[in-house]
């Protein structure tokens, strides 16, 4: 049963072109990054004060920073830390609030009532001051420490979603029989509760990649994040901003990066939760 | 309606006090001893312990808490490490400023979100509405500091002269336009999607039928009934404002509470940080808060349905 519902999924994107754009917007980033030592023009750390402040030519396609170094070979390596992050930091809170939401819908109760209001206490900080608090916490601001920060602060949304989907699996007539079967709480929940509650999750963790690819690059341009000479996107705008009179490719293109793989996330995010649910099919992008 | 507002509230008393507690928390198992870096190079042991004693270091934990709790009772966030001066007072000399920014942003953003959102309705699909969409799309992707820095590219270019500053209106614009966009973008993208749901309606087709102008239908009719998700999204983006002013008023020079937060995180001034991140985190959940009370007010079907 389970390969039908992805063969439909499979269908339901193919047909709807923003997804599949997204997914193309993804892949093509993901080809990048994994392959970036031989995508990428330059070494992404070879200076060469000769060649300081190049506007884009041919040779130097979006040009050249204070440094000398190549802007595109250093976007397309920048690639590889936001990906990372967005995945690791996302699977930080997938975990976190899965977990946390299974436990909330699964035994109700006071537990649910302490998990649910501490999540709401968590949603009530401004995500991003809330990282960076964690990551001022920490002596030495690092890239890892970033992820990690980004991964405990994001976690509530998910554990929100995963506690709705459980309520309304453990009303289903499967779960009942289970019990009546007096089959383990834990089987219940592995067999039974988990693999049909994660539709949704998947959809959130897609999208969540995005949020978190969005807050390394916050971080990162603050300071607290990837440390120079690291070419991470967010790190490469604050150094661009140091020539906003003239030399205007240094930050405009790492920019332009982070919207790509944002909106590359954010779509296919969308079109995977239009193929999972067949409620909002059609909604939203007509 | 007494009975909702008083319900919402006791929802938001334990999260009030959870917030405190975790942001206590955060700011004590900061590594390190915070009297060092007040101190400087040199200093003598019995100035150590006499800072310490000062700001209750010494105590048990539950006591410092215990402190915390009063100290905020009375409204006192603690003393700077570094400027020796009260937190509160130098949160509110900066808060207006950011208050204004963000009032300026979600002006930016309710006006050109909205406006923006409702001429792509009215032609789905057309040209303007594919262009415009293309671009919200853009906005709600683009990190903010980005946009800002795009302003000041694009300032220079032209020569506007209010870049970085303060006291008058003018400096108040590209600020507030770069903490608005992604807000704006978003704001246009479900008031599009809202307005192509109520368009379809019967009623909005009856009133078509009764041979009501275009106009009067989307005005009266159908931009009522998008108001509530546009609210939501307002009130929500009111807190977002105060994280994405960090990033703005560090562009702008803005001498608000975002460059406070920020100044004191490069110099670990930790009783300003915790400062700033319990009234921001205050303000979000007031500005969420007062959100739910609207939303009983617009629709009573909220309202009556929260008391089963």
């Amino acid at each position: 049963m389970r390969g039908s519902i992805t063969s439909e999924t499979i269908k339901q994107i193919r047909k709807n072109k923003t997804a599949l754009f997204g997914l193309f917007l993804v892949v093509m980033l993901v080809f990048v990054g994994v392959f970036a030592p031989w995508v990428a023009p330059y070494d992404p750390y070879d200076a060469d004060l000769d060649i300081s402040l190049h506007p884009p030519s041919y040779q130097h396609w979006l040009g050249t920073d204070e440094e000398g170094r190549d802007v595109l070979s250093r976007i397309i390596y920048g690639a590889r830390i936001s990906l990372k992050v967005g995945i690791i930091a996302s699977s930080i809170s997938l975990l976190i609030g899965a977990i946390l939401g299974l436990i909330a819908g699964f035994f109700r109760g006071w537990t649910e009532t302490i998990i649910m209001r501490f999540t709401d206490v968590m949603f009530g900080f401004p995500a991003l001051l809330f990282m960076i608090g964690i990551t001022a916490a920490v002596p030495r601001p690092s890239i890892e420490v970033a992820m990690l920060a980004i991964g405990l602060v994001s976690w509530p949304g998910m554990a929100r979603i995963m506690r709705a989907q459980v309520l309304t699996i453990i009303e289903q007539e499967y779960v009942t029989a289970a019990r009546s079967l007096g089959y383990s709480q834990i089987r219940i929940i592995m067999r039974h509760v988990l693999p049909n509650s994660l539709a949704p999750v998947i959809v959130a963790f897609t999208m969540s990649i995005a949020g978190a690819v969005m807050a390394e690059a916050s971080l990162s341009f603050i300071g607290l994040g990837a440390q120079p000479p690291e070419p991470s996107w967010g790190s490469m705008i604050a150094f661009g901003r140091m020539h906003l009179r003239g030399e205007w490719w240094i930050s405009v293109f790492p920019g332009l990066a982070v919207a790509v793989m944002v909106i590359g996330f954010n779509l296919f995010g969308e079109g995977l939760r239009d193929a999972l649910d067949p409620t909002m099919r059609g909604r939203g992008n007509n | 309606m007494l009975q909702y507002i008083l319900n919402r509230f006791a929802q938001l008393v334990p999260v009030i006090l959870g917030i405190i507690l975790l942001t206590f928390i955060l700011m004590y198992i900061v590594p390190g001893d915070p009297v060092l870096s007040m101190v400087g190079e040199r200093y003598e042991e019995e100035t150590l312990e006499r800072l310490r004693e000062q700001f209750h270091l010494n105590d048990a934990l539950y006591k410092q808490f215990g402190h915390y709790l009063w100290g905020l009772l009375h409204g006192d966030l603690g003393v700077s490490f570094i400027s020796q001066k009260p937190v509160t007072e130098m949160i509110m000399e900066r808060f207006p400023a950011t208050m204004l920014l963000a009032t300026g942003a979600m002006f930016v953003s309710i006006l050109l979100g909205i406006s923006v959102g409702v001429v792509s309705a009215i032609k789905p699909h057309s040209w303007l509405d594919r262009t415009t969409m293309g671009i919200a799309l853009l906005g709600v992707s683009a990190p903010v500091f980005w946009v800002g820095l795009l302003m000041v590219i694009g300032a220079r270019a032209v020569g506007w002269p209010y870049l970085t500053g303060y006291g008058c209106l003018p400096y108040l614009i590209l600020p507030a336009i770069t903490l608005g966009t992604r807000s704006a973008a978003f704001l246009a993208r479900v008031t599009r999607a809202n307005m192509l749901e109520v368009l379809s309606q019967d009623y909005v087709r009856t009133a078509k039928a009764k041979g009501l102008s275009n106009f009067i239908v989307v005005v009266k009719h159908a931009l009522k009934n998008t108001l509530i998700p546009v609210i939501t999204i307002i009130g929500v983006d009111f807190g977002s404002y105060l994280s994405g002013a960090v990033l703005t008023e560090s562009i702008f020079n803005w001498p608000g509470i975002g460059r406070l937060a920020l100044n004191a995180i490069l110099k670990r001034d930790f009783p300003v940080i915790q400062g700033v991140v319990l009234v921001t985190a205050l303000i979000f959940v007031t500005a969420n808060f007062i959100v739910d009370i609207l939303y009983g007010v617009i629709d009573p079907r909220i309202r009556l349905g929260s008391k089963k």
